[in-house]
């Protein structure tokens, strides 16, 4: 009985925040769900407060890194990056895919997929555009790469952070054991993205690259503080979302100062009902874990760290991030593994979690598809081509950064 | 005769020159198709993380889609230097072209991709496509 309430429960949940009738917020669902979780008592209060407590420092985490992202887009650091793109491309198409490339793995990195996806995207079109080049083939990198580039450090996506503390890794430790898997990930992405887009990476810019505008030089010095401060935090035992949210502090001031943003501009992108959300759902899939799929994962996911017993884990994990989302299925997959997992698992389940939603497009990718199916709209050619290319590059970079990653467990 | 002139990026100014090979009659119709593909992706991808609203990257599309295009269009009519007609459509690219040339003689347009090569990725998708469907006759020409 307990088992078919959470299910239900979860349904509902992720059912509401896919097709999200007239724009209503996820949370509107997914809180009280977790309020029924606790009064059914599904989940034991205390277990539920300890959960909410661990998700803190990550809620307060995402909070802050997007507000960071959208003050320094506001900064202009995206257009600022677009125009020295531009320029560097010299007008051709292939120098502008791989420039397109690094630009978008570097800021899914630092500034996670958000950023890239809601503020490199659109710069990364106009640039395209501007220099009459088509556009198709950097945007669909920047879309892909929101996902497959976000591996590298605990920061770069939600998956990992609400992976990284169960890790018992250092943020150091994390970022060497997932630097190798994030190199051959972005490598096998730019060949594949060479090959199948070959007929339009065609010809040559015949307009001149626009003049760069100043460099927004202290948002960049933020940034770069930043990065050194998620590096170096944790030896002097700060966290990174002080990291981020001092940041953000910082280049708010500036903004309200230059008023350049309003305060509740501000509140509202560091996006307190996705905060919201994101606690519900986690409490959620805690009873769903505790009663249903919790005994199924745990055999279905290894405990060794073989390459074969990695691969196993990365393909569940791949395979559910695209029945669901990346991050019902991260919560649920953190859940099955425990208070302990071999750290090896745990970060060929985060490969699995991140490069695997490519496989049906930007996985939530499978949002998509199921907000689709659910309305009846059928696959469009567009979606055709998604799946193609995610058939493309999927299996190959999952298999190419596990393998990475099984040689970099192996060198430690 | 009337001739309808597919403009793409990249491939664009071929296009325009291999029309004075036609003859001095003609009626001149060039066409540009914006590919709805691209904004697209950008939806899908922003619909795809949860709980993000207010920015849909799609919305920036047009403001720079659309002087780019109006700007290729000048550029294309100033290059052909005689008398001619504009259209711009968007969708799906291949099928939007096949569409606006239904009452063509002829449609100029380029082969795509790497020019070192031989063989059928000289057409890409969409010109592959428009090769195989057009109701008339097509001037396929190497892009300059």
């Amino acid at each position: 009985m307990s088992a078919i309430v959470s299910l239900v429960l979860l349904v509902a949940v992720l059912a509401f925040a896919m097709i999200r009738p007239r724009g209503l917020p996820e949370a509107l669902v997914a809180v009280p769900a977790a309020g029924v979780v606790l009064l059914l008592g599904l989940v034991p209060p205390r277990l539920a407060v300890d959960r909410v407590l661990a998700l803190l420092p990550t809620i307060g985490f995402l909070a802050a890194i997007l507000l960071l992202s959208f003050l320094a887009g506001t900064e202009g650091v995206f257009t600022w990056l677009g125009d020295r793109v531009a320029v560097a491309c010299r007008g051709r198409p292939r120098r502008l895919l791989a420039l397109t490339f690094a630009a978008a793995a570097g800021t899914t990195a630092v500034l996670s997929l958000d950023a890239t996806v809601v503020l490199l995207t659109p710069v990364v079109f106009a640039t395209a555009t501007r220099l009459r080049l088509r556009a198709k083939p950097h945007v669909y990198a920047c879309t892909h790469l929101a996902n497959s580039a976000s591996t590298l450090l605990p920061v770069s996506n939600l998956t990992n952070l609400l992976a990284f503390s169960a890790s018992g890794l250092s943020f150091a430790g994390f970022t060497a054991l997932m630097a190798l898997p994030w190199l051959v990930t972005i490598a096998i992405e730019l060949a594949v993205f060479v090959r199948f887009f070959a007929t339009d990476l065609t010809g040559r810019s015949d307009v001149p690259s626009p003049e760069p505008g100043p460099a927004p030089v202290f948002a960049l010095v933020v940034l770069g503080l930043t990065l050194a401060g998620f590096a170096a935090g944790p030896l002097a035992g700060v966290e990174p979302a002080v990291v981020a949210a001092v940041a953000a502090l910082v280049l708010a001031v500036r903004a309200l100062a230059r008023r350049t943003a309003r305060p509740w501009r501000l509140v509202t992108e560091a996006n307190p009902l996705l905060c919201l959300f994101v606690l519900g759902l986690a409490i959620v899939v805690e009873a769903v874990s505790e009663h249903l799929l919790g005994d199924v994962l745990r055999a279905l996911l290894p405990d060794g760290e073989g390459l074969g017993e990695l691969l196993l884990a990365a393909l569940v994990a791949a395979v559910l991030a695209n029945l669901v989302n990346n991050l019902p299925a991260t919560l649920i997959l953190v859940s099955a593994l425990g208070p302990h997992p071999a750290a090896g698992v745990l970060l060929a389940v985060l490969l699995g979690v991140n490069i695997g939603p490519n496989a049906t497009y930007l996985g939530s990718l499978a949002t998509l598809l199921w907000r689709r199916v659910l309305a009846g709209a059928g696959v469009t050619p567009t979606l055709r081509e998604f799946l193609r290319l995610g058939a493309w590059t999927v299996p190959v970079s999952l298999a190419g950064a596990v393998l990475a990653l099984w040689c970099g467990l192996a060198l430690v | 005769m009337k001739v309808t002139v597919w403009l793409a990026e990249g491939t664009w100014r071929a296009c325009v020159d291999a029309v004075s090979t036609l003859g001095p009659e003609l009626e001149i119709t060039l066409l540009h198709v914006a590919d709805d593909d691209v904004g697209d992706a950008m939806r899908f991808a922003y619909h795809g993380l949860l709980s993000r609203h207010g920015h849909d990257p799609a919305d920036t599309v047009d403001p720079v889609a659309v002087p780019a295009e109006r700007a290729l269009l000048d550029d294309a009519k100033a290059r052909l230097g005689r008398e001619c007609a504009v259209r711009v459509r968007h969708g799906h690219v291949e099928r939007e072209v096949v569409a606006a040339c239904a009452d063509a003689d002829v449609l100029v347009c380029a082969r795509d991709g790497e020019r070192g090569h031989a063989g059928p990725k000289s057409l890409g998708h969409h010109t592959r496509f428009v090769v195989d469907h057009a109701p008339c006759a097509v001037l396929l020409v190497w892009p300059g």
